[in-house]
């Protein structure tokens, strides 16, 4: 079972994080970015996504490198992608859009100017993170072993491939995430960042709560 | 020349309560409809944040119901960061498509709350 650094324990202690660099999960993208207000009017995502940011940026300012893998850009290229389909449908048609309607975005991407212009602002602020504040780091993983390796039911595939890179890299085993499911992972060695107070409290009583 | 800095009183941009002076101040610069025009200097600012910027120029579009074109027309920006700017221009669209979604009568709470799930 991994051991748990409570995020806000860090945050007083900012030097304390025990490994050399730490990886990002695809929710802690979203809340560091918040690619579409979503918080803006609900105080305690603001305030959630407002400690994230915190803790990354002083993470970072301290020489702590943050990394992340291709998997992660993929989640949050398909956040990005699902929502502003639906936050542009239902702010242009009087039809509440709550999923993406495939054939439909492809014919907006095409045809629509208003769309497309729309969707190049989107599109830059989905790379940016990844250009100016988290690195990508992917090593070649072989599909055979990630695939036998996969059971599919403590975590999902995503994670599971963004903690078979955190594997390959001993001294930065670490991830960022508010996600109770890598909490499941059999591994000693691995330490989860987090504010998920769920995850916190099973630490607690499993003494994995990292002394900071 | 509005000074950001100095209007916030902090080179750190990221909290919401340092959003929401920005946004007081503006709403009174700007005055009454057809508005008027003014310059925001960011000069010696630390670091910008989503936040700050939806409280400051989010929450001003939603309100006044400024079009992302009368924003610029409207608001000058000098000494901000090109990426920063880029922000500023995700942070009005995204205030436009929250007028869009008020104007069609949906529930706001309720569709940026799935929005906020992952």
């Amino acid at each position: 079972m991994p051991q748990v650094i409570d995020g806000d324990s860090l945050l007083k202690n900012i030097k304390g994080l025990p490994t050399e660099a730490f990886f990002v999960d695809t929710n802690i993208v979203i809340a560091y970015k918040d690619p579409f207000a979503a918080a803006l009017k609900n105080p305690s995502l603001e305030k959630y996504n407002d400690k994230v940011s915190e803790l990354l940026d002083k993470l970072k300012s301290e020489g702590f490198k943050a990394y992340s893998t291709l998997s992660v850009v993929l989640e949050y290229y398909k956040y990005i992608q699902v929502n502003f389909y639906k936050v542009y449908k239902s702010s242009a048609t009087g039809k509440e859009t709550f999923s993406l309607d495939s054939e439909d975005f492809k014919k907006l991407k095409t045809n629509d100017s208003d769309f497309i212009t729309k969707w190049k602002i989107y599109l830059e602020s989905f790379k940016k993170p990844f250009k100016k504040n988290i690195i990508i780091i992917d090593k070649t993983l072989i599909p055979k072993n990630v695939l036998d390796s996969f059971e599919g039911t403590k975590i999902d595939f995503g994670d599971h491939l963004l903690y078979e890179i955190v594997k390959t890299y001993p001294k930065y085993k670490c991830i960022f995430t508010n996600d109770l499911d890598f909490y499941s992972i059999d591994d000693d060695d691995l330490y989860i960042i987090t504010f998920n107070k769920g995850i916190i409290r099973k630490a607690k009583t499993d003494k994995k709560l990292f002394n900071l | 020349m509005h000074k950001v800095v100095e209007i916030v009183n902090n080179p750190v941009l990221l909290a919401s309560d340092k959003g929401d002076k920005l946004y007081r101040h503006l709403k009174k610069a700007l005055g009454a409809k057809p508005f008027k025009e003014i310059t925001l200097d960011f000069e010696g600012y630390k670091f910008l944040s989503s936040t700050f910027l939806n409280h400051a120029f989010g929450q001003l579009c939603i309100d006044l119901k400024i079009s992302e074109k009368q924003f610029f027309n409207k608001i000058k920006f000098v000494n901000l960061d090109e990426d920063d700017l880029d922000e500023v221009t995700l942070c009005v669209l995204n205030a436009q498509m929250r007028i869009g979604i008020i104007k069609k009568g949906h529930d706001e709470k309720k569709f940026y709350a799935s929005i906020a799930e992952y």
